[in-house]
């Protein structure tokens, strides 16, 4: 009898063992099949991982399917497909959020170089007409030195001219003072010989300077 | 062995991919299970092998899917900010022309 009941223990243990083993697997199964089906039902993972989905639900199945030496590896593998359906489309969607942000990144690159030659166009334009400001002012102080010149030369002239007028009028004036005293002189010396008192003798009359030559102005 | 195969070609894309920089949990787990997988193949432990082969593959697609969403992210954040500064410049600029 003691065997007997020790044999049933023994098989009622393993039979609660496969029980819980059974549970514990369909747990397994359960749990991924849920997550597989959350994500499925999302329109995003649908669109942009529609392979990567197909074969989660093929593993997934396989799993279902499995004998029980292999349900852990399946399960293992099934996990990692549902995530890689998961990641995936996540990796699809924002692959497409790049795509449309490189198109307004290239439309805003475009204004930027539009901007800049619109700004470069200007900067030339305001250069050139500095430049050409710059080159009316030299003409005009050219034509300022130019005049200034002129008059400087014409100045030079008039002075040298009236530098001789005056050197001539000197030297007319020392002789009229020479012959007035060579005439008092002679008038003295006379006096003396006649013993008449001296009359002092007419100088020479005084002539007028030259008239400058107006061509020397 | 197709398993075995299947899991280095995996294996080298994720890598080629960068996955063992932007997914190294995957890419090592990967990795290990397919050293694991050859060694039960050299002991012609077929089973063993396949079954590590698969799980290896799994793996290293994971590992690959994981890197590329990082590339992807990575991108699409880079050029969130790109386009937030040509746009901040462009506003500006057009605020100091409209200025008297």
């Amino acid at each position: 009898m003691k065997p007997q009941i020790v044999m049933h223990a023994v098989l009622a243990a393993c039979c609660l063992a496969c029980a819980g083993n059974a549970i514990a697997r369909d747990d397994d199964y359960q749990r991924l099949a849920d997550r597989f089906d959350r994500l499925a039902a999302d329109p995003s993972v649908s669109q942009h991982a529609p392979a990567q989905l197909d074969r989660a639900r093929a593993a997934l199945a396989a799993l279902k399917d499995a004998k029980r030496s292999q349900r852990e590896e399946f399960a293992y593998v099934a996990e990692r497909r549902i995530e890689i359906a998961r990641v995936s489309a996540e990796a699809e969607s924002l692959e497409d959020q790049r795509v449309s942000l490189q198109r307004e990144n290239d439309r805003l690159q475009l204004a930027q170089a539009r901007r800049e030659a619109a700004q470069a166009r200007a900067e030339l334009e305001r250069q050139r007409l500095q430049s050409q400001i710059r080159a009316e002012e030299a003409d005009r102080a050219r034509a300022d030195a130019e005049t200034a010149r002129a008059e400087g030369e014409q100045a030079t002239h008039a002075a040298e001219a009236a530098r001789a007028e005056a050197e001539q009028a000197k030297r007319m004036a020392d002789a009229q003072a020479k012959a007035t005293a060579l005439a008092r002189k002679e008038a003295e010396l006379s006096a003396a010989v006649n013993g008449t008192p001296a009359k002092p003798a007419t100088p020479a009359k005084k002539k007028s300077p030259p008239k400058p030559d107006p061509a020397k102005n | 062995m197709d398993e075995l195969a299947a899991a280095s070609r995996a294996l080298a894309s994720a890598r080629a991919a960068d996955a063992p920089t932007l997914a190294p949990a995957d890419y090592r787990a990967a990795s290990q299970e397919l050293d694991q997988a050859r060694a039960a193949d050299g002991h012609q432990d077929y089973d063993i092998a396949a079954q590590f082969a698969r799980q290896s593959a799994a793996d290293g697609e994971l590992a690959l899917a994981k890197a590329r969403l990082a590339k992807a992210r990575a991108s699409v954040d880079q050029l969130r900010r790109d386009n937030a500064t040509l746009d901040h410049d462009l506003s500006d600029h057009s605020t100091t022309e409209s200025q008297p």
